[in-house]
């Protein structure tokens, strides 16, 4: 728990400030207030440690108090983390001092642009919120894999962005249209057309864009400043206005709309499968994509059938051999001819690479069951029923053939701690895969599950990330770093040194270091001593390999 | 040359082929509405019977698949594929196939 020097680290004075900017009643020292945003077991390797505990929690509702806020907070010395809807230790304090902006008040759809398919909205509106009230007029919007509880905002501006949907509705940082963004200073920015009063249709110029600063890779996390409003793109949804549903997750109960189509796809062996996923992209069938293991689904459905299945050897070769290449897919259309036509290219697809397609949707109690699980990414919490936690191993977006083989590499590594009882066994074949844009691009995580009350299973957690980590540096892939400090640093050597750009973008915007940059730009050491030394042998000769020198790249 | 999968596959791709899938999954459908008519129970009751299934019958059905060889290379036959879906077209024989298959899952979850 905390020191005593940590929980007097605002004073009087500074807590007062606070107060001023958003009122009273919205801000909090409380320690029992404080620890319930420091309980954030997910994506911390250390679940008993908790995370940072905020010296101090605000709730701003508008803009203008965000502003103040942020002021306060830079004039006492302090540091702001913003946090909207949260999801794990991502929009957690890095370090002591911070006060956390919590933008649960900001919660509003400012408009729906039916016309030109677009919402404003605050930090605070959810994927649901904003899927219902988009289906109301024939839109819909990408909901991140991370669930529909999570916030559209944040996933566009500051964070993460992939989802399911991403091969009709792209990936969140490309579908942001403009947004305001107030600065780790105070002052507001805003991005796109909006900069120049003319509306949000557009994010970018005039001019140069900034959309590759808020963004980079994947979003400073409130290293940059706070954003508290944007502007995102929707899609069409031919569907009803609302989805009649009953219960939630595998009690759920949807009313099916008449022209949507649920199938799983089987091929006869890797290639086949990704030349049939090439096609199908390329016929622009899906409304919803995902490659995902049959083992995997086995094992968040039923978690401990799961257990007793990894010690059979029939069923076991069935699930990771037989019908190890598939794809689950959702197609919509606007009418009954375009679902028929769309059938057929998939039937034909089927037949050219030698598939099988299960239609699902003629099992009605199933897909009434599924359905939303999957067009809402509501599925996703099931994940952690196995073990209790889970977390993942990815590179960056990229081919879907180069996905596929990190999703192979992927499998060794899982198999290997399987085998050593530092992971839960889920057949070790469990990606978590979509395509983005019917285009040949596509995303691939390894999701491993383990027990956080395991004691091996949180020794194992380091190890396996560096081991991830090395894989994919020595493909030439980005491992998940943005969020590690540690790894930022040791990767960055290889990746044109990019920390020492992000330091010279955060010293611009903050020169008085206001924002809590742990997730962006603040790297430090990591200590690989808990790493076995031929992995850290095999680290040290590609960092050696492939770190960039004053004059460019590597040969 | 057709590329072959493994056993299980190929007779999920004949039953593909011959449209015995498309017209399986409506009686699993029907058969899964007809459990849940009866014993009162909804789909996440259905699926979680599933997952307390005990480690001794997940084991005779295990060696149940390993000692089936021969019958699944038998059933991958596009020929007995073509016979099943032709068989399904008949009304009598789809509501007998529904009725045996409630039954079956009926004393399955019953147990």
């Amino acid at each position: 728990m905390m020191s005593p020097e940590v929980e007097l680290a605002i004073t009087d004075e500074a807590y007062r400030e606070l107060e001023e900017a958003v009122d009273p009643e919205n801000v909090s020292r409380e320690p029992a207030v404080l620890d319930s945003y420091a309980w954030q077991p997910f994506a911390n390797d250390n679940p008993e440690r908790w995370v940072i505990r905020p010296v101090a929690v605000a709730m701003p509702g508008s803009t203008e108090e965000v502003q103040a806020l942020v002021k306060a907070i830079g004039r006492n010395g302090l540091k702001f983390k913003a946090f909207s809807t949260g999801w794990g230790a991502y929009s957690s304090p890095t370090s002591e001092g911070v006060v956390q902006v919590d933008l649960r008040r900001m919660d509003r759809i400012i408009d729906i642009d039916e016309k030109n398919m677009y919402a404003v909205l605050e930090p605070y509106v959810c994927g649901a919120q904003l899927q219902a009230e988009g289906m109301k007029v024939g839109l819909n919007t990408h909901i991140i894999g991370a669930g529909p509880s999570c916030s559209i905002l944040a996933s566009a501006t500051s964070a993460f962005g992939v989802g399911w949907d991403c091969v009709y509705m792209s990936y969140s940082g490309r579908n942001l249209l403009g947004a305001e963004w107030v600065l780790p200073d105070g002052e507001v920015l805003r991005l796109g057309s909006l900069g120049s009063g003319k509306g949000w249709f557009c994010g970018d110029g005039p001019g140069p864009s900034l959309r590759g600063i808020v963004r980079g890779s994947t979003g400073a996390l409130s290293g940059l400043g706070i954003f508290t409003k944007a502007a995102i793109k929707l899609y069409n949804w031919p569907g009803p206005p609302q989805i009649k549903t009953e219960g939630l997750l595998l009690d759920a109960r949807s009313e099916v709309p008449e022209n949507l189509r649920f199938c799983m796809c089987f091929w006869p062996d890797r290639k086949s499968q990704d030349e049939a996923i090439y096609k199908i992209n390329e016929s622009e069938l899906c409304y919803i994509f995902s490659r995902t293991g049959l083992g995997a689904t086995i094992s968040i459905a039923t978690p401990h059938l799961m257990k007793i299945l990894t010690k059979t050897k029939a069923i076991r070769k069935a699930v990771t051999g037989d019908m190890k290449w598939g794809c689950t897919l959702i197609m919509v259309a606007d009418s009954a001819g375009e679902m028929a036509y769309k059938e057929g290219v998939l039937a034909e697809i089927a037949k050219q690479y030698g598939g099988a397609v299960i239609n699902l949707t003629e099992a009605k109690p199933i897909i009434r069951m599924f359905l939303m699980n999957f067009l809402r990414s509501t599925a996703v919490p099931v994940v952690f029923r196995m073990g209790g936690q889970m977390f993942t191993a990815l590179d960056r977006n990229d081919t879907w053939d180069t996905q596929m083989d990190w999703a192979g590499m992927g499998e060794k590594v899982k198999q290997k701690w399987i085998d050593r009882g530092g992971i839960l066994d889920d057949m070790a074949d469990n990606p978590y895969m979509v395509s983005y844009e019917d285009n040949t691009w596509g995303h691939c995580e390894e999701i491993f599950q383990y027990d956080p009350r395991n004691p091996d299973h949180l020794a194992a957690l380091e190890p396996i990330f560096v081991e991830f980590s090395l894989e994919a540096v020595e493909r030439c892939m980005e491992p998940l770093s943005s969020t590690d400090a540690r790894l930022r640093k040791i990767i960055s050597p290889m990746m044109g040194h990019y920390t020492s750009w992000q330091q010279k973008i955060s010293g611009f915007f903050d020169r008085d270091r206001a924002a809590d940059t742990g997730m962006y730009c603040d790297e430090v050491d990591f200590d690989l001593q808990k790493v076995e030394p031929d992995i850290r042998d095999r680290f040290e000769k590609a960092i050696k390999k492939f770190s960039w020198t004053d004059d460019g790249p590597p040969e | 040359m057709a590329i072959k999968g493994g056993p299980l596959f190929e007779v999920t791709a004949s039953a593909y082929r011959n449209g015995v899938i498309d017209k399986g999954m409506a009686l699993f459908g029907d058969a899964v509405d007809g459990v849940m008519k009866e014993t009162g129970c909804e789909m996440d009751d259905l699926v979680n019977k599933m997952d307390e299934a005990s480690e001794k019958t997940v084991m005779r059905m295990d060696a149940l698949l390993a000692w089936s060889g021969p019958m699944i290379r038998i059933a991958a036959s596009d020929r007995l594929m073509a016979l099943t879906s032709r068989l399904l077209d008949v009304a009598i024989l789809r509501r007998l196939g529904v009725a045996v298959l409630t039954r079956m899952l009926v004393k399955a979850v019953t147990a």
